[in-house]
Parts: structure tokens; sequence; C-alpha cells
């Protein structure tokens, strides 16, 4: 029965997050550093959901300035990036702490500093132009 | 720091993670509500749905981390100081991520549709 290879469910992506499964790995780290990395996860999370609000602000609340939609749509499509990234950031480094290797490293912060950069030169320029 | 057992340190990582959780589904729910009350006032009410899902799944999150059973420390062994709460589910942390990057995707059509509207 148990060599049998696990069936492909109908719900494919919550079987391949189990079979992500960080514990599968290593061995049981001190338990702070894995709430640790779920309240780094939690926060990716909200990073994600304060773009999407910011976004959804800028395009609500200065339709009248010209350009700020564009601004608006780069903010959701940054936290689109950023939420579709969160779960496998935190397997990832669950899965390094478990086995005493090095934390992954990661592009993300850097593209979020340099797009959300980008998102605020663009709205001192749009409001400049639209004074 | 790090040489000190953990049994020492109080409970405040539990304590932390708990708040975390609170703070994100407190985000849920103002962000979800906030894209409904926009896709309702521009008449999309698929993204309006989406939304509310959202919000309700932030109310649920907020209800499950607020109440007693998301007490997460069993008792401490003094043998093993390692001992502790239970590692995230990682299909909990799944649906998480994906829920968000769900609502973001929903938002960011949403908005495309008001714009082209416009």
């Amino acid at each position: 029965m148990e060599d049998q290879p696990p069936r492909e469910p109908l719900l494919g992506p919550i079987a391949r997050a189990r079979r992500r499964d960080p514990r599968s790995v290593g061995e049981q780290p001190d338990y702070r550093f894995s709430l640790a990395n779920e309240r780094t996860f939690l926060a990716w999370i909200r990073t994600s959901l304060a773009l999407t609000a910011a976004g959804l602000g800028v395009i609500g609340l200065l339709d009248h300035i010209r350009g700020a939609a564009v601004i608006g749509l780069w903010l959701i499509l940054l936290s689109v990036v950023v939420a579709a990234t969160s779960f496998r950031r935190w397997a990832n480094a669950e899965r390094a702490i478990r086995q005493g290797d090095p934390l992954p490293a990661s592009s993300l912060p850097l593209i979020v500093a340099v797009a959300t950069a980008i998102a605020g030169l663009g709205g001192v320029v749009t409001v400049l132009v639209a004074w | 720091m790090n040489d000190r057992p953990a049994t020492q340190d109080g409970g405040l990582a539990e304590e932390r993670t708990s708040l975390a959780w609170e703070r994100s589904a407190f985000s849920m729910v103002v962000v979800g509500t906030l894209l409904a009350r926009i896709s309702l006032d521009r008449g999309l009410p698929i993204a309006a749905g989406a939304a509310v899902t959202q919000a309700v799944l932030g109310l649920g999150v907020l209800v499950w981390s607020s109440s007693g059973s998301f007490d997460r420390a069993p008792p401490r062994s003094e043998i093993d100081p390692f001992e502790g709460p239970a590692l995230l589910h990682p299909v909990a942390a799944w649906l998480l991520g994906a829920s968000t990057t769900v609502f973001s995707v929903v938002a960011l059509l949403a908005m495309v549709r008001i714009l082209i509207g416009r």
C-alpha cells in the first residue's frame, strides 16, 4: 500500500503544497526560528495587501490626475508578485532552517524596493506635472 | 541569547506570532472591504464577491487567531527545550498565499476594467 506513488488528486496545488511539506526534511529546529519564519511570511502577505490598498487608493482618489492610473496598476501588479512568491519563500526558508543551511538568497526585496522607488518617483513626477 | 533555553522566553515568540496573525487578518478585512466597496460602486459584482470573500476569510482568521484554539504553546518540556508550538501547516500557508494572490489579481482586473470604461 505504502509504496504506491501518490495519486494526483483533484486539488493538485494543495497536494503539491503538501508534498513540499518542509517538515519532511531535516530536524525540528528551535521552534522560535519557525515562528519567526511564520511572522516573516505574514509580513509579506501584509505587504502585498498594503500594495493593493495603495494601488486602489491611487486609482480611486487621484482619478483627476493623468498618469496616476499607471502608478496604481503598477503597485497592484507588484502586490501580485509579492503574494504569489510568499508561500515558496516560507517553505524554502523553513527547509533551510531545518537542514541548518544558510537562508536562501532572494532578489524579491531588491525588486520590491526598486519597484516601490519607481512608483514613488512616478508619483512625484505625476503630481508636479499636474500642478 | 541563543544559548538561553527556549523555556525562558516566557512565550513572547508565540505572542508576537499571534499578533502578526491578527494584524494580517485585520488587513484582509480592511482591504477586502475597500475593494468590495469600489467594485460595487462601479457595478462589478464578481470582483465585489471575491473581495467580500477575502474580507470574510480575514474575519475567520481573526476569530481563529484570537480564540483559545490558537494557543499553540504546549506544555514545555524541561528535557527538550526545542519542543514548542507546531509548525504552521503547509496547506494553510499555501491557502493564505493563494487567496492573497487571487485577491490581488482580482483587484488588478477590476481596476483595468474601470480604467478602460472611464
